[in-house]
């Protein structure tokens, strides 16, 4: 499936989190500590139209396997809202990347828009008993 | 044993470090342990394990029966048990959730983080030794350790602990254009102590 280079307010995008301790997980949410990076942007992965549980099988079969704790959910519209960018970034390997980047400029609009990201965010997959191999 | 009697700190019966011309011995009631250790400085905390400020920047806390990776923990049977039945014990928790992020290898979020470096670590555990209230603590994927608080009210503070400074994000109410950012210069535990409190009888005025 061929997606589209700009994405669209519609679309939603996933975050796997992987198994750590500690976590960016707090009380069944995540926290803005989940969305602050250094360079390449934050990697999530687009919905290109699929159902949220072939999605969930997806990431877990990505490069986190098989460590995947929980999965966060956010749209592209609360993306925009905070004033992020999302820029597509298929590979060959994943034709759903996409990153998201807060403010390249500014640390202080940087940890706002970090927040609000969290904010916006909902998990959607959690395995709680994710096992320490 | 005499040679280590001649500056000596307790906190109870039988627990003791003992100093020799900058060289120290941890006691425990019946025996010198690591009497060759050579450290900067040493704090107890109130349940009684001994953190120690190492020469090369490193921090160990001791307890007795194992060193594991320089992190020793030290504590007499007694306070042990006292330890491990004492659920509230926040500032002890914040040392643990700050030593498991030392712990964290590059790429520990599988999308390419770096390890969190041990200048961030260790400024991290000197803070919350010295914190009236003990924050959330999150590892983030630009080598920073994350200090959260959070109220009834949605208001929202953090500091960021990063190996050569911190920053501060207060957001009242959730409301993101009011947000205010505190400056904290060398590592002030005098200032972020004050922030916190602020936030707390911020978030009690709104509640009246």
């Amino acid at each position: 499936m061929m997606l589209g280079k700009i994405i669209q307010n519609e679309e939603r995008l996933y975050r796997a989190i992987k198994r750590s301790k500690p976590d960016c997980i707090k009380n069944g949410k995540v926290t803005s500590a989940l969305y602050k990076y250094e360079k390449c942007g934050i990697s999530v992965d687009r919905d290109g139209g699929r159902e949220l549980g072939a999605i969930i099988v997806f990431l877990q079969k990505g490069a986190l396997s098989p460590r995947v704790k929980g999965i966060a959910e956010i749209s592209a519209r609360e993306c925009y809202n905070a004033g992020t960018e999302i820029i597509a970034a298929e590979s060959l390997d994943n034709p759903y990347h996409a990153n998201i980047f807060t403010d390249k400029e500014n640390e202080q609009r940087q940890n706002i828009q970090a927040l609000q990201l969290a904010d916006a965010s909902r998990i959607v997959f959690m395995d709680e008993n994710m096992e320490w191999i | 044993m005499s040679t280590y009697s001649s500056n000596t700190s307790s906190i109870n019966s039988s627990l003791a470090v003992y100093e020799n011309n900058n060289t120290y011995g941890i006691n425990n009631g019946t025996s010198i342990l690591d009497y060759h250790l050579s450290f900067d400085a040493y704090h107890y905390s109130n349940n009684g394990w001994i953190t120690v400020f190492n020469r090369d920047d490193s921090i160990s806390i001791t307890d007795g029966t194992s060193e594991i990776n320089k992190f020793i923990r030290y504590i007499s049977s007694y306070d042990r048990s006292r330890m491990e039945s004492d659920d509230d014990d926040a500032e002890n928790r914040s040392i643990c959730t700050i030593l498991d992020i030392k712990k964290l290898n590059d790429n520990w979020d599988g999308y390419g983080a770096k390890a969190i470096p041990k200048e961030a670590v260790n400024k991290a555990i000197r803070i919350v030794m010295d914190l009236r209230h003990q924050p959330d603590i999150y590892p983030t994927g630009r080598q920073s350790i994350q200090f959260e608080y959070e109220l009834d009210d949605r208001s929202y503070l953090e500091f960021e602990i990063y190996a050569d400074r911190i920053t501060c994000m207060e957001v009242p109410q959730r409301k993101y254009d009011k947000a205010i950012f505190h400056q904290i210069e060398n590592e002030r535990i005098d200032t972020i102590n004050r922030i916190v409190d602020g936030f707390y009888d911020a978030g009690k005025d709104n509640t009246k």
